[in-house]
């Protein structure tokens, strides 16, 4: 009886522990809440969101990344559909990104190929305005540092040329602004023109010659075929020439 | 060796065979346009600089015998000179002719000289001289058959044939 009184007891006590402890549990997360509140707008307001960005090692973040499994598990075709590309490329400043980023590195740890086959490269063409976007690349810089020739050997060039529809970029091509840019003066002045000038001339020359005496001939045959004619000559009996040009006799 | 009437088009190969009498005109012709432009052209420079050397107003028309003469000498200079070099004038390379001793050996000089010497006498009763190369077989003119000479096309016919063919 004894034993039955005292386990009674001590349930209650503990039934009374446990809801101090929820009611000041709930006391201390509404302070803490109300701390937050308070706190947590002037924190933000104070970071500096620029600074921090430009204390990331992007480099160093790139290489930690495993990128040919990241690829290989990425439906690149419908994040492209999702994604407003030339709004975008707009907002990025391009060349501040290339300059941070080791081109060459990233190169050889992409398996071009893989990226290349599962990206429907005209669909992506056809929501980017290329000129815009070739206008704001700094070619030259972006081609110093990286190695084309190992870029292109792990590269199949003609499986993504086969899929390019040529037409439709070079429709998109500002050719005129392309050709502003080209020195003409310099582009003939390593071109051997007057050689070619020179060897049609010499052509025409020669062609012309070739006509004249051809006519020539004809009309000599004309008139000894005349003249054999009138004075009752056999024409087989003719001599070709002196025997030594024709091979009939030694000189 | 004979052979049928000349033809480019069914016989184009007609390197040494005898030359007929209408290419010889033209070369002939363009000779001696070359040796009349050639002397009009050197008188007048010769005359600028004898006048220049000796004052006055030398005029080589005030002397016909010696221009006559200068003529000649410069006629048989230029038929001569290349005749013995070459076996052509510049008439005969262009129109494809070259002439060559009777069997059909290279000029030498005496030979040349001869052929251009007695050349003369091809004009002698109305050109009679080159008549032959219509009546004759081997269209030799009266001085080739003086100096031992032929006259025989010297071009690639076939050649040039070919070059028409693949132009076509």
């Amino acid at each position: 009886m004894t034993g039955t009184v005292s386990r009674s007891q001590s349930g209650r006590r503990g039934r009374d522990r446990q809801r101090l402890l929820d009611s000041l549990v709930g006391g201390a997360t509404e302070i803490v809440q109300v701390v937050a509140n308070e706190v947590a707008p002037g924190v933000v307001g104070a970071i500096d969101i620029d600074d921090v960005v430009q204390r990331v090692d992007i480099q160093s973040i790139v290489d930690k990344v495993d990128v040919e499994s990241v690829v290989d598990r990425v439906d690149v075709g419908a994040i492209v559909d999702k994604v407003d590309v030339q709004g975008l490329v707009e907002r990025v400043d391009i060349q501040a990104v290339m300059d941070r980023v080791d081109v060459q590195g990233l190169l050889e740890r992409v398996d071009l190929n893989a990226v290349v086959d599962k990206l429907d490269v005209d669909q992506l063409l056809e929501r980017m305005d290329v000129n815009r976007v070739l206008g704001r690349v700094d070619i030259d810089s972006l081609l110093a540092d990286a190695d084309l020739d190992a870029l292109l050997a792990r590269l199949d060039v003609q499986s993504l040329v086969d899929r390019l529809d040529i037409e439709q970029i070079v429709a998109k091509v500002d050719i005129n602004a392309v050709l502003q840019r080209v020195d003409i003066d310099a582009l003939i002045e390593r071109t051997e023109v007057g050689a070619l000038i020179a060897r049609s001339g010499s052509a025409v020359m020669a062609q012309t010659v070739d006509v004249l005496r051809s006519q020539g001939v004809g009309l000599d045959g004309f008139v000894h075929r005349w003249v054999d004619r009138l004075l009752r000559r056999d024409p087989s009996a003719t001599p070709g020439g002196p025997p030594v040009l024709l091979g009939g006799g030694e000189p | 060796m004979t052979t049928s009437y000349l033809s480019s088009a069914s016989n184009p190969g007609l390197q040494g065979h005898y030359a007929g009498v209408v290419t010889r005109a033209v070369s002939f012709g363009i000779d001696i346009l070359l040796i009349v432009g050639g002397f009009a052209l050197g008188g007048t420079v010769a005359e600028y600089v004898l006048s220049a050397l000796f004052g006055g107003d030398v005029r080589l028309a005030e002397a016909p015998l010696v221009s006559a003469l200068l003529l000649a000498a410069w006629a048989v200079f230029y038929m001569a000179y290349p005749l013995s070099v070459a076996g052509r004038t510049l008439g005969m390379g262009i129109v494809g002719v070259r002439a060559v001793r009777a069997d059909g050996r290279d000029l030498d000089q005496r030979h040349a000289v001869v052929r251009v010497l007695v050349l003369p006498l091809s004009f002698l009763l109305f050109c009679f001289g080159f008549v032959l190369i219509v009546l004759r077989r081997d269209r030799r003119a009266l001085h080739d058959l003086i100096a031992g000479t032929v006259v025989v096309y010297a071009w690639d016919a076939r050649a040039a044939r070919l070059r028409f063919l693949l132009k076509r």
